[in-house]
């Protein structure tokens, strides 16, 4: 129970890293456009569920769920790594939701949130299993460049599929801005499933055999499953874009928002594996 | 692991066990618990300052049966684990 909690809220704060990540690049696609960017409201998201992790955190070692419990024992989360590194991108993700909210002029305001949006992927891949090897290890770097591609890929399908393309709808910029979705998630993707075949292959020393071992084996099965689904979608769209002269703005909408719904799974299933034993350990 | 598990020793002074994780000491424990499940090592483990992925328990000295070591972990990585293992003492 408390680890499918756990899993919750890791999952809602990828959300929110993601949809924070993708409303930066709509931001830049459609400079100059007078469409609203709703930064304040995943800024939150990612902010509350930041905190929410460390408190999951203090649960864990807790073992109990009352506050009082859970504040008694923080001052020993909090100086260990996991739980230095959640309250430092429980910090930044409060100094990113203060920067949206109170810097209204566009370019800064989009400037400053990618600076402190680096920062939190930099801070978020020295959690999880990565950080067993050390601070700035090769892990560690490979983490980095796995979550900045994700954020960019998965950020900008949610965001484009759920948010922003439908509001574009019937207006001359949403075929241009397909195109700029699709060409940035192109290159996204190519290292999003380079780097993570590597890590799954660091994360079983090697030792394929580990893959089909418990519950760990088969939440990565599923998660290739889904991203494969994900990428088909994709790349169907990506060819109606470039093949019909007549090009199908509405199935390219449905087809963008079941992209979404495919990511949001994969998400999930990320947080899932994040939180669960890694095989052989 | 020393001693190994289920192996039989002589009385062993300590416990020492090698993890393949580095190992957050405030949340790290062994204990020896004897055939009814009493607790009987009274010192606490100690988390090599040297190697983090390695722990010791310093021990009574024992009488002959079997014993079980229960061991508790948190990794760096904020995940926790436990487990046990018996070892006999002739």
């Amino acid at each position: 129970m408390l680890l499918w909690l756990r899993v919750a809220v890791a999952a809602a704060a990828d959300l929110g890293l993601s949809a924070t990540c993708g409303l930066l690049l709509a931001a830049v696609w459609l400079r100059g456009s007078s469409e609203r960017i709703p930064l304040h409201g995943c800024a939150t998201v990612l902010c509350v569920m930041s905190w929410a992790q460390l408190l999951m955190l203090g649960v864990t070692f807790s073992d109990s769920v009352s506050l009082r419990a859970i504040l008694a024992v923080l001052p020993d989360v909090v100086g260990m790594h996991a739980g230095r590194v959640l309250l430092e991108v429980g910090l930044v993700s409060s100094a990113l939701l203060l920067w949206v909210c109170f810097v209204g002029r566009r370019p800064v305001q989009i400037g400053g949130a990618v600076v402190l949006l680096v920062v939190i992927l930099s801070l978020r891949a020295a959690t999880g299993h990565a950080a067993v090897d050390g601070d700035f290890s090769r892990a560690e770097v490979l983490e980095w460049v796995h979550l900045a591609a994700m954020a960019v890929w998965s950020g900008g399908v949610l965001v484009s599929g759920l948010l922003i393309a439908p509001r574009l709808r019937g207006g001359v910029g949403l075929r241009g801005y397909v195109g700029e979705l699709s060409r940035v998630s192109t290159w996204a993707v190519g290292v999003v499933v380079g780097s993570g075949v590597w890590k799954g292959y660091m994360a079983v020393d090697g030792d394929l055999h580990l893959w089909r071992e418990g519950l760990w084996g088969v939440l990565l099965a599923v998660k290739v499953v889904s991203v494969a689904g994900v990428l088909g979608l994709g790349a169907w769209n990506r060819w109606m874009l470039r093949r019909d002269k007549h090009w199908d703005e509405a199935a390219a909408l449905r087809t963008l928002r079941a992209e979404a719904w495919g990511m949001v799974a994969v998400l999930v299933l990320s947080a899932a594996l994040a939180n669960a034993a890694p095989p052989g350990g | 692991m020393t001693p190994e598990a289920n192996s039989t020793v002589a009385a062993p002074a300590q416990v020492s066990v090698f993890f393949t994780e580095g190992l957050e000491p405030k949340f790290s424990s062994l204990q020896l618990m004897d055939q009814q499940g009493a607790v009987v090592s009274r010192d606490k483990s100690v988390v090599d300052p040297g190697n983090a992925k390695h722990m010791t328990l310093t021990l009574p000295k024992l009488g002959p049966g079997t014993y079980r070591v229960h061991w508790m972990t948190a990794a760096l990585d904020g995940h926790r684990m436990d487990g046990d293992y018996s070892f006999k003492v002739q």
